[in-house]
């Protein structure tokens, strides 16, 4: 490989190999008609006097640009050499001037060169934009000898000035029959390679929200490039020379995450790579969780070597312009479990407004309210968050009730949501909200008379709830006389989580908690693993794994933004229950509403 | 008389029947049949189960009908007594936390449908629901889906099956579901739709309703049941439909008032009057009164249909 490196004032400069177009031919045909190549800088080299074909021996494979005498390459007589032996002359001409340059030619037939004795050769004329001649210099010219030292230009340790073109004439060797044993009727030769220097490269990245792109200007393979992106946005790299991404190789080396959650998605990425297996230009990556992953940019062309950069995901911080207060939590779960934090608030305000005291108690239910928790009276977790029972049985050991005794409930504890909830009064005509003296032994409260007094406002027996379940008949409401578990059968947070979801999906806070109040979503309930946005997102954590088959958790493969997109939409409709207004554009709207919550990461640099 | 079971209602039926010692119970034969798909989730946190027991095919043999969950994931399996798995249907966008189950003749061909309510364990604790037929000796989805990006979405949330037109073929009300509104209280999320057999499966109709439930005569002396409901104030049709529950006790008489007006005196209750349409007026929040006679357990469905989906 070929690959020189040399100082200049714009930054390092590399000799690239001008990229030979690939070919079926075999043989040389056409001596005449010129070949025109574009230089990855935009300008172009102009081959003449040969033809490229597709040649391979033990000693080469691919392509060449070969002169041959028996194709009628040669040119004999005085004008040429004076000595009257077969000549070939290639012309390789530029069109701007080249300071530097190698050039490695192929010897395909002829004798073994000598340096004592006649033998064939090679002279190379660098001449200027006039076709004067420059600098010359001529070699020997072994036979089958791949790797002679390439020519270059200028000599090492001297100081030329630029050219435009070179001229490659050969000749055979003098006849000496004492010394050679062939006869030189012909031979042929090729150009193996031609490098030229080239313009240094810039490394771009933009962050897909509208930024503007930056630039990183000169990067060279010996330095790491750190470039970084706030957590859930799009950043687009690419390397860039004279105007031109070059196309590469991205690719990722595993991560080691900290501070999320199990499970999470994406355990070894910090940042998603689209279409990760194609090579291209330019490579745009989302941020999935805090923190750096390494990136090994390898462009196609062999003689650049590979970059090294190092991809940083920080805190986007405030995430849109509205109900800010609550983005510390969406970043903190969004980092947990892989969702990015804008798109996680937009799931939740498609929900309905914000409210991390969210709380809606569901007697009727079967399968998450009172009546399955009636189910599991005696059983671990439920039996430690009780309200003392009519029926005598206890008070939950573990139930937070800082108010009991209390006239009014003042602080936040697992039985205080239940004063959102009314009962009809002995002393008046308007139903009052339930009180800490509202409990068993003396003050009994059932899931009937909680539905009687308050079904008005939180239609439990609205048909879209129970669809056509008379719950007022007597039948029904005999079905609700227990005493009302307003803890355990209730919904919590700004998801909405019941209790019941939030213990089969085994939660419980780092120090091991399990009070129902605990899924508020507080900071502080937030920093020990509380809080609905804990349990919903392990709950799109489980949607985003079951709605497509391939697993894009630990497999990430995307083939851009629409197919991330399209993954997420499922993950939410999957979420997503009964609505049937809504069940087939929920994802779709959610994902509208992220894009309000965009971070917008005024003072953040790709490039720092 | 129309088959209808919820799956409590069978589990209660089937300890009546518990099989000899050494024989597994129904319970133990669902429980054993679990789909591997869905046990073979990595991710799986729980395990979910119910299941109706109901001689499908009339020949004497009892058939278990499973709902399953892993949490995430649910699948519908027919199972014989004999634990063999005779249809268990690839709906593959068939989600949820919890189900239940619901067997109810909606073609009135005397074999019982299947509605399968899963809820997801969060937010309004609405259902998605599926309807399956049983058809040649397995489960046909007949309830509409939708595509949309990789998942066929059900369309349906809570239902309630009517006999609107008196056929016997049950059509399907759909309730639209909630949403909260901006002071975070749940509210009606548009108009329900009805769906009609045809062909065999579910399709929309025309007809949207603003309002729609089931009135039933409880135990109690007769009194009027009032409901609020809003709407768009407008020329709209209410219809009773005489029947609350699928081929259940009809009512003898009703008076039904809406915003103070009495639209259904006793009178317009004719024998044999199965439905009545009547016009009306609605304003922005209205008062409907339902005072019904008849047998405890008689009722009707009043339906309501804006101006422009009558």
């Amino acid at each position: 490989m070929l690959a020189i490196s040399v100082a200049s004032a714009a930054g390092a400069q590399q000799l690239l190999t001008v990229q030979f177009p690939d070919t079926d031919r075999t043989s040389v045909t056409d001596c005449a008609t010129p070949t025109v190549l574009t230089l990855p800088d935009g300008g172009t080299v102009t081959l003449q006097g040969g033809q490229f074909i597709h040649y391979e021996d033990e000693n080469f494979f691919g392509t060449m640009y070969v002169s041959s005498s028996a194709a009628g390459c040669q040119a004999t007589g005085p004008d040429f050499d004076l000595l009257q032996r077969p000549i070939t002359e290639v012309t390789v001409t530029f069109s701007k001037e080249q300071s530097a340059m190698t050039v490695q030619t192929y010897n395909l037939l002829g004798p073994p060169g000598m340096w004592d004795g006649p033998n064939p050769g090679m002279g190379l004329t660098f001449r200027d934009r006039s076709g004067n001649p420059l600098e010359g210099m001529g070699r020997g010219f072994p036979s089958h000898l791949m790797n002679p030292d390439p020519f270059p230009y200028p000599f090492p340790g001297l100081s030329w000035p630029p050219f435009t073109s070179i001229t490659f004439d050969t000749s055979t060797a003098e006849i000496a029959p004492d010394k050679l044993t062939y006869t030189p009727t012909d031979w042929q030769w090729g150009i193996t390679s031609l490098a030229v220097l080239q313009n240094p490269i810039d490394v771009t990245g933009e962050i897909l929200d509208g930024s503007a792109l930056e630039t990183k200007k000169a990067v060279t393979p010996d330095q790491t490039i750190y470039a970084q992106v706030p957590l859930g946005l799009e950043l687009r790299l690419g390397l860039k020379r004279n105007g031109v991404y070059i196309s590469a190789k991205y690719e990722l080396s595993p991560a080691t995450l900290s501070n999320v959650a199990t499970p999470t998605l994406y355990p070894t990425n910090v940042v998603l790579e689209y279409n990760r297996d194609k090579h291209e230009g330019q490579k745009t990556f989302r941020g999935v969780h805090l923190g750096t992953q390494k990136l090994t940019v390898t462009p196609d062309d062999t003689n650049i070597k590979p970059f090294t950069f190092t991809l940083g995901v920080f805190d986007p911080g405030n995430l849109g312009n509205t109900d800010v207060q609550y983005d510390p939590l969406f970043v903190a779960w969004g980092n947990k479990r892989g969702f990015p934090p804008h798109i996680l608030k937009g799931l939740v305000r498609q929900e309905g407004p914000f409210d991390p005291f969210s709380y809606r108690y569901e007697p009727l239910n079967a399968t998450t309210g009172d009546r399955f928790i009636q189910t599991r009276l005696s059983t671990a977790p439920y039996a430690s968050y009780l309200l003392l029972t009519s029926t005598g049985i206890a008070k939950g050991a573990l139930l937070l009730d800082l108010n009991a005794g209390q006239t009014a409930y003042t602080v936040t504890d697992d039985v205080s949501p239940r004063k959102a909830l009314v009962l009809p009064r002995a002393t008046g005509p308007t139903p009052t909200p339930i009180t800490p003296l509202d409990v068993c032994p003396n003050g009994c409260v059932s899931a009937r008379q909680i539905f009687e007094a308050n079904d008005g406002k939180q239609n439990w027996s609205d048909p879209s709830y129970v669809g056509n379940v008379d719950w007022w008949d007597n039948q029904h409401l005999a079905m609700l006389e227990f005493t009302a578990q307003t803890p355990t059968a209730a919904s919590y947070g700004l998801m909405q989580t019941m209790y019941v979801r939030a213990i089969e999906l085994q939660w419980q806070t780092t120090d091991g908690k399990q009070n129902p109040s605990l899924l508020f979503d507080t900071p502080a309930n937030t920093n020990i693993g509380g809080g609905s946005l804990s349990i919903g997102t392990r709950e799109l954590y489980s949607a985003y794994r079951a709605c497509n088959a391939p697993d894009l958790a630990t497999n990430p493969d995307f083939a851009d933004t629409d197919a991330y997109a399209s993954q997420i939409i499922d993950t939410f409709n999957w979420y997503n229950h009964g609505n049937a207004t809504l069940n087939v554009d929920y994802g779709d709207k959610a994902w509208a509403f992220s894009q309000q919550f965009s971070p917008s990461h005024p003072l953040s640099k790709i490039f720092p | 008389m129309r088959t209808r079971y919820l799956a409590s209602t069978a589990i209660l039926f089937l300890t009546a029947v518990l099989p000899a010692c050494g024989q597994l119970s129904d319970a133990q034969i669902v429980a054993n049949a679990y789909p591997a798909e869905l046990s073979a989730d990595p991710d799986a946190q729980a395990r979910f189960s119910t299941f109706v027991a109901f001689d499908m095919d009339g020949n004497g043999q009892t058939l278990l009908i499973a709902l399953y969950t892993n949490g995430t994931r649910a699948g519908l399996s027919v199972v014989n007594r004999g634990g063999q798995v005779l249809s268990h249907p690839d709906t593959r966008s068939l989600k949820g936390f919890k189900g239940e189950l619901e067997i109810v003749d909606l073609d009135h061909d005397g074999v019982p449908e299947i509605i399968v309510r899963l809820y997801s364990g969060h937010g309004a604790n609405i259902p998605d629901t599926w309807i399956y037929a049983w058809r040649g000796g397995q489960l046909t989805l007949i309830s509409p889906t939708q595509r949309v990006h990789a998942l066929d979405i059900t369309v349906l949330s809570q239902i309630a099956p009517v006999d609107l037109d008196g056929t016997g073929k049950l059509a399907i009300l759909a309730f639209p579901g909630v949403r909260r509104d901006d002071n975070g209280n749940r509210v009606a999320n548009g108009d329900g739709m009805v769906y009609a057999l045809a062909n065999g499966m579910y399709a929309p109709t025309p007809m949207r309703f603003t309002f729609a439930q089931s009135f039933v005569r409880h135990t109690a002396s007769p009194n009027p049941t009032v409901k609020h409901f809003a709407a768009s104030p407008g020329q709209a049709t209410l219809r009773i439909v005489n029947g609350a529950a699928p081929g259940g006790l009809t009512v003898d008489s009703a008076r039904v008032i809406l915003n103070g007006a009495t639209i259904a005196a006793p009178s317009s209750f004719k024998p044999q009057t199965r439905t009545l349409a009547i016009p009306v007026q609605l304003t922005t929040d209205n008062n409907l009164s339902v005072e019904l006679a008849g047998k405890p357990g008689a009722g009707i469905w009043i339906i309501v249909a804006g101006p422009t989906n009558q």
